[in-house]
């Protein structure tokens, strides 16, 4: 199967990526502006990884302790391709996350009764806020899924539960791969637009769902 | 450098890329903001949609089986036929030759049982579905569990039935160490639960 085409605005263009050796060097050398410039660059992106998994719960914290790793590895000559600055990075967010999963649920074996001091590598799920939104998203989805064709809910079933490859979902099923990237990205569209119908409304406007349905339709060869 | 494609952002989300991919993907988020924000857009929608998805009773199968018959379900040209027929010979082959001594393919079911205070990792082989018995879970309406791996990345989500104390991990996962987060309806998590995927071999 070719490489699927790239559609959206941003993905596959040029990105511009400062010269990390040159950072490396730099700092190296005690260059304080270069050790600024790393943390202007990283620590969101740092941030931003830890708090996908480790919650918010003393990620300040987490951040600087990546970025002290970093850069001490760095004044220590330890970065055997400085280039690969980011990948450097990567690896150490990557230790730290698992040495905290590692000791969170160490600690937890170790207690009886959960406690509000135990600590959890989840609590910003637990904020109100996050969950209704949660509930809400869903609800969305499952309306999005409840109104394409029984053939098309097929196909989402198998991708996105099922987790089949989207080649075995198109030939199985008759699709060309931009008929099936099609079916998604509308999909995903239906999603945005009632989101948005909520954000701005309050109310999914389900007659309004339902009469739109559409009706089964072979695919195009 | 190149900005991630919305698809390669959503395979991210799934968990579906291969350590490689993820790598790739995870160097460019740390220094772009764009991409980030389009995978929080991108995964929110993923996610949700397999929530919802997962929700919905399973589709009756299909009772008219002679549907593959019709001509706008038989789309193969007439030469794929003999195609067909030798690769359905070399699988064979190539599954008795496996299970010679080569490595065993996953099996279509399997089983665990957890509890959640105690040292060890209980092992599981690779299946394409687990079903996994939480012992010590909490009774309660809405329980929801997530699987993550070593580096806290969540493999699968799905709904926990509380009054059987059962989840069914619909996904066939790598060899490796897993944890099972069991939360409640309000999202407070009650549970956390080890377990590793080893072959028998």
């Amino acid at each position: 199967m070719q490489d699927p085409p790239k559609s959206d605005a941003a993905g596959g263009q040029a990105f511009e990526v400062p010269d990390w050796a040159t950072t490396v060097e730099r700092i190296r050398a005690g260059d304080a502006g270069a050790m600024a410039q790393l943390y202007g660059v990283f620590t969101r992106g740092i941030r931003y990884l830890l708090l996908r998994t480790l919650g918010v719960e003393e990620v300040d914290d987490r951040v600087h302790d990546c970025f002290v790793i970093v850069t001490e590895a760095i004044r220590a000559g330890e970065l055997r391709d400085p280039a690969r600055l980011m990948g450097y990075v990567r690896t150490v967010v990557r230790r730290h996350i698992a040495a905290s999963i590692e000791d969170a649920v160490t600690r937890r074996r170790t207690t009886v009764e959960f406690e509000d001091t135990v600590f959890s590598v989840s609590d910003w799920k637990a904020n109100p806020e996050q969950n209704l939104l949660a509930r809400q998203r869903a609800e969305i989805a499952r309306r999005v899924f409840k109104g394409v064709s029984r053939r098309d809910r097929e196909i989402l079933r198998r991708f996105y539960l099922l987790e089949e490859p989207q080649d075995k979902i198109c030939s199985e099923m008759g699709l060309t791969y931009n008929q099936f990237r099609l079916l998604k990205s509308r999909a995903k569209a239906r999603f945005g637009k009632l989101g948005q119908r909520l954000a701005e409304g309050g109310t999914l406007g389900t007659p309004a769902i339902r009469d739109k349905r559409p009706s089964e339709k072979k695919p195009e060869k | 450098m190149v900005h991630q494609t919305e698809e390669q952002l959503e395979f991210y989300a799934l968990g579906r890329l291969t350590e490689t991919q993820v790598a790739a993907v995870e160097e460019h988020l740390l220094v772009c903001s764009v991409c980030q924000d389009k995978l929080d857009e991108v995964e929110a929608y993923a996610l949700a949609m397999r929530e919802a998805i997962s929700a919905e009773p399973k589709p009756e199968p299909q009772t008219d089986w002679l549907a593959w018959l019709r001509p706008d379900n038989f789309r193969l040209p007439s030469w794929s036929m003999a195609a067909v027929g030798g690769f359905a010979a070399l699988a064979l082959a190539t599954g008795v030759y496996l299970n010679r001594g080569g490595t065993a393919p996953a099996a279509p079911l399997a089983t665990l049982q957890l509890t959640a205070i105690r040292g060890e990792m209980p092992a599981v082989v690779p299946a394409r579905e687990t079903d996994i018995t939480l012992s010590d879970a909490p009774a309660g309406v809405g329980l929801h569990a997530e699987v993550v791996d070593s580096t806290g990345v969540m493999v699968w989500s799905g709904p926990f039935h509380s009054d059987a104390r059962k989840m069914l991990l619909i996904r066939q996962l790598p060899e490796g160490s897993y944890f099972i987060r069991l939360y409640d309806s309000g999202g407070r998590l009650l549970h956390e639960y080890g377990f590793a995927v080893r072959s028998s071999r």
